[in-house]
């Protein structure tokens, strides 16, 4: 590093290449998952971004009173798509397929910001199989120390629709380098149509590509959530 | 304060001061890779190839780091990449008598979500 030479500002401009994924690809993208939104209307909620780099596969498990398995293929950084399982202790299991869609990235030298759109398209297992989906925007705002996101989901899983609304505050105790433990700690807010606000404390440990949270519902109930980005 | 939370409290202050124990000191030598692995250190001695240093926006984590990483070692011409999430910088070590454009560079980052500001070339 001792000799950086030819400095070329020109040729990097913001402007050049701008993140905005093609036209044609992505506004196809963008209008089918506004369609997956509207036609149908619970998911796996947001713990981290759910778009990867392209080519890279992730594996997002959820864990408290509801179970859920998110397996995605990201083909470009804007969109991934995979296969969706969600169990719980009240419902027969849900199983199908969900699409991520970036809309939009803000990158500045110490954050970055994003809108995600997320759809699924599925059937619970039962005698009398029943086509059903859920959609939601997930916004978050990230630096090295602190944390914000919100996420809603509309479903249309359950015997009624549901409407569900999670607010996230996240900060980090220290700082540290690529590849070493990361640590956050980390509030929830989760409220939904049928039942009162509920806050739940938990912790966040971050290594590479490997994200594993613990936290205790109120209620007395363990959440576990982990990521692995392939 | 309730009992679980109690709990996580006394959690969190027993894997902090692990987690920030395990964190290994940088090297004062190399202000620009601070953050390559040992492995990536030394392919700067290793390789006469060229070395690029990428200003790049919208570096933020590990799973951000992870995905230039994976999109560069894709590249037949990198022999190596570390990145430095404090600096935002990545820096790019070529193979001998290989290399990547500049605009190849802006192309492959903005492609993974990112922004390039600034690109210094090294040796």
């Amino acid at each position: 590093m001792s000799a950086c030479t030819n400095r070329s500002d020109e040729a990097v401009a913001p402007s050049h290449k701008s993140t905005a994924p093609s036209c044609t690809h992505s506004s196809m993208v963008f209008y089918a998952s506004i369609v997956c939104a509207l036609l149908f209307g619970m998911p796996h909620r947001a713990i981290s971004r759910p778009v990867s780099y392209p080519g890279g596969w992730t594996i997002m498990q959820k864990n408290n009173v509801n179970h859920s398995l998110h397996i995605h293929y990201s083909p470009t950084a804007y969109y991934s798509i995979g296969y969706i399982g969600m169990y719980s202790r009240t419902m027969p299991s849900w199983q199908g397929a969900q699409l991520n869609y970036l809309v939009k990235r803000w990158n500045t030298r110490h954050s970055q910001a994003n809108i995600y759109l997320k759809s699924g398209l599925g059937v619970m297992a039962q005698r009398n199989p029943r086509v059903s989906g859920f959609s939601g925007i997930a916004v978050d705002w990230e630096t090295r120390r602190y944390f914000a996101s919100y996420d809603n989901r509309l479903d249309t899983i359950g015997a009624t629709l549901h409407v569900e609304h999670d607010t996230r505050l996240g900060i980090a105790p220290y700082l540290g380098s690529y590849g070493d433990w990361h640590t956050w700690l980390m509030v929830t807010v989760h409220y939904d149509s049928h039942a009162p606000p509920k806050l739940t404390p938990l912790i966040r440990v971050f290594k590479s590509g490997y994200l594993l949270e613990c936290g205790l519902t109120p209620d007395g109930d363990v959440l576990v959530n982990s990521i692995i980005r392939l | 304060m309730n009992k679980p939370t109690l709990l996580l409290l006394a959690l969190w202050l027993l894997l902090t001061p692990l987690m920030a124990l395990a964190k290994e000191p940088a090297p004062l030598s190399t202000p620009l890779v601070t953050e390559a692995t040992a492995a990536d250190t030394d392919m700067d001695a290793l390789t006469d190839g060229e070395t690029v240093y990428v200003h790049v926006n919208g570096l933020v984590c590990d799973f951000c780091a992870r995905a230039l990483e994976k999109v560069f070692r894709k590249q037949d011409a990198v022999a190596s990449i570390a990145v430095d999430l404090d600096e935002k910088i990545i820096t790019v070590y070529f193979k001998d008598n290989m290399r990547l454009d500049d605009d190849t560079i802006i192309s492959l980052i903005a492609d993974s979500g990112y922004n390039v500001t600034e690109i210094e070339h090294g040796n």
